[in-house]
């Protein structure tokens, strides 16, 4: 099983209503998720409790309530896991004065790797990111992109199982943020378990399908973004079908089944809703050849992760 | 083909020793300072007072208690004249623990680079431990070293007038007092760099409590309130002292309760750590 929304026995991260409060204000309010391996976006608005939440995932702030496990312990019981783990804060948390190359250094050391590792994995992480020039110039001089980069390489070089992102794009240049959005889905692939957090929709769904979405510190949804799609009746799914007879396409449709409503838009474009996307999707084709239609070309009008953030939120 | 290009690369850790987490933090913390000259000049200022009574030992042990005369007890070589030594050093514990210490913690903060310390296998007290261990090299390099150079000194020029407590004892006693001195004194100093997010915010109340409470304490001997000297911050190490010297007492205060004071002292340090430190970020 891959992603959010798996079972206790395959999660690597897990969650048990957990919340937290800051005096008076509620962060985060009895959230529960397990996510197990592959890419995974925590999305939320500003202020809706991402990072909070982000932080008692990675031990690094303590619940108010609830439990939290990385491979089913408690990190800060048992700091040695932290070697299993990185994270990749979203606060600018660099000291101006040390130069890239010494603060990757020292963040390994840290980790426990000896010199000569050190020095190869540094050496490959500056590489990587393209900072190999820059590795020896202070901190403080780097550009907000540079510096997103060098928190994002602490947060692999020592190659953890389980890595938490928060907002891991911010300040990037287009290049870099290809090149970082490609190595995270690798590293997806690759088995390890990435948590990326952010509110920017498209930037998560290019990433991952895999989401948790949270709003006003509590989780809304967990799980694949067809899947979240299917489990909300409230709002039906918008195909748009592209054919050359709309209005025989129009009459058949309106009589199936899964179909709510049928809309010729143009002369060639009708829009179906519909109330089971996937039921749909899976009968067209037989629909199509069984009773000799044409269809040109489907569009998906609101499955998007966008509007499924809209339709849970109801901005 | 450049790197970036090559794929995501695995590494099986090495089976090399690795370093505890506090050794690598002391380890740069001490390395770092030492990068300026102005510092290296400072240390060097810092061994003039230990080359004078180097002069005066040699002196003493040739000539006699001639050297005694011109330079009082700070010129002795029996243990309470080293504890004079080393509480003569206060200027230069002042002001380089001031340097080296009030940003230990407050750089952290300010940077909020304490989520990047704690999200690596560390705990509080190896994080504590390790910015500790940065101020107590700078003060054993001012107090402690100094004393282990003369006393090697001193029997080196007359081993048969120094015998073995300059050879173990009074090396012995200067350990153990630098010891526990440097373990409070960086704890102090930490939880001074843990309440503010910048140095200098650090270093004036550093400042406030090391001079302004000796001076406090010494408007208060001039005026006979006794009693008072108790809030003289660094006297009370140097009081306390004397029981491991077996030296008079330096304020009008019993040494017992100078240790009790810095034991207090202490505590509330490590209280203000435990609450000040923590990988947390500020949420308003």
């Amino acid at each position: 099983m891959i992603g959010a929304g798996v079972s206790d026995d395959v999660a690597r991260i897990s969650a048990i209503k957990v919340g937290k409060w800051f005096g008076e204000v509620i962060a985060v309010n009895n959230c529960s998720l397990n996510v197990g391996t592959g890419v995974v976006g925590l999305l939320g608005a500003n202020g809706a409790g991402k990072s909070t939440l982000f932080k008692m995932l990675a031990g690094l702030i303590e619940p108010s309530h609830g439990t939290v496990k990385v491979f089913g312990r408690n990190l800060r019981d048992e700091v040695g896991w932290y070697r299993r783990m990185g994270f990749c804060p979203e606060s600018d948390a660099l000291p101006g004065w040390m130069t890239g190359r010494e603060f990757l250094a020292l963040m390994l050391r840290l980790m426990g790797f000896e010199k000569a590792e050190v020095n190869r994995r540094v050496e490959y992480w500056l590489d990587r990111f393209e900072l190999s020039e820059a590795g020896n110039r202070r901190m403080g001089g780097y550009s907000k992109g540079m510096r997103q980069k060098i928190k994002l390489a602490q947060a692999l070089a020592h190659d953890p199982e389980v890595i938490f992102l928060d907002e891991p794009l911010n300040g990037m240049d287009p290049v870099s943020r290809k090149q970082s959005i490609e190595l995270v889905q690798e590293l997806g692939a690759k088995g390890h378990t990435v948590l990326v957090s952010s509110h920017i929709l498209p930037e998560v769904e290019s990433m991952t399908s895999q989401i948790i979405l949270i709003d006003r510190g509590r989780v809304l949804a967990e799980g694949s973004i067809t899947d979240i799609r299917d489990m909300m009746p409230e709002h039906p799914t918008t195909v748009a079908l592209v054919s050359d007879d709309v209005r025989r396409l129009a009459g058949f449709l309106i009589a199936q089944d899964h179909v709510l409503g049928v809309e010729i838009e143009s002369e060639s474009r009708v829009v179906v809703r519909t109330e089971h996307a996937l039921s749909f999707y899976r009968a067209l084709p037989s629909w199509v050849i069984e009773n000799d239609l044409t269809v040109d070309e489907i569009l998906t009008l609101d499955d998007s992760l966008e509007a499924v953030f809209q339709y849970l939120t109801e901005r | 083909m450049p790197i970036y290009e090559r794929g995501y690369t695995n590494w099986e850790p090495s089976a090399g020793r690795a370093r505890p987490a506090w050794w690598v933090i002391a380890k740069r913390g001490i390395a770092e300072p030492l990068k300026k000259r102005w510092l290296l000049v400072l240390l060097l200022a810092a061994w003039v007072p230990a080359i004078v009574k180097a002069a005066m030992i040699y002196v003493k042990l040739k000539a006699g208690d001639i050297a005694d005369l011109l330079g009082g007890g700070w010129t002795s070589i029996d243990p309470a004249g080293f504890l004079a030594f080393m509480d003569g050093q206060r200027f230069f514990v002042f002001v380089l623990l001031a340097i080296v210490g009030a940003g230990l913690i407050a750089s952290d903060r300010r940077d909020n680079g304490l989520s990047l310390y704690f999200s690596r296998p560390l705990g509080l007290a190896s994080y504590v431990g390790g910015k500790s261990l940065i101020i107590m090299f700078y003060y054993f390099m001012v107090t402690l070293a100094p004393v282990y150079a003369l006393c090697l000194f001193a029997y080196v020029i007359a081993p048969e007038a120094t015998g073995l407590e300059l050879l173990f004892l009074t090396p012995l006693r200067a350990t153990l007092y630098c010891t526990l001195v440097g373990a409070s004194l960086s704890l102090v100093l930490l939880a001074f760099s843990s309440l503010g997010k910048r140095s200098i915010f650090v270093m004036v109340w550093w400042a406030i409590m090391v001079m302004g409470t000796e001076t406090i304490g010494a408007i208060a001997e001039g005026l006979g309130q006794d009693s008072v000297q108790a809030v003289n911050f660094l006297g009370q190490y140097h009081n306390a002292g004397t029981v491991i010297f077996g030296a008079e007492p330096r304020l009008a205060v019993n040494p017992l309760v100078s240790c009790l004071i810095l034991v207090a002292w202490t505590v509330g340090a490590i209280l203000i750590l435990r609450k000040q430190i923590r990988p947390v970020e500020v949420v308003s």
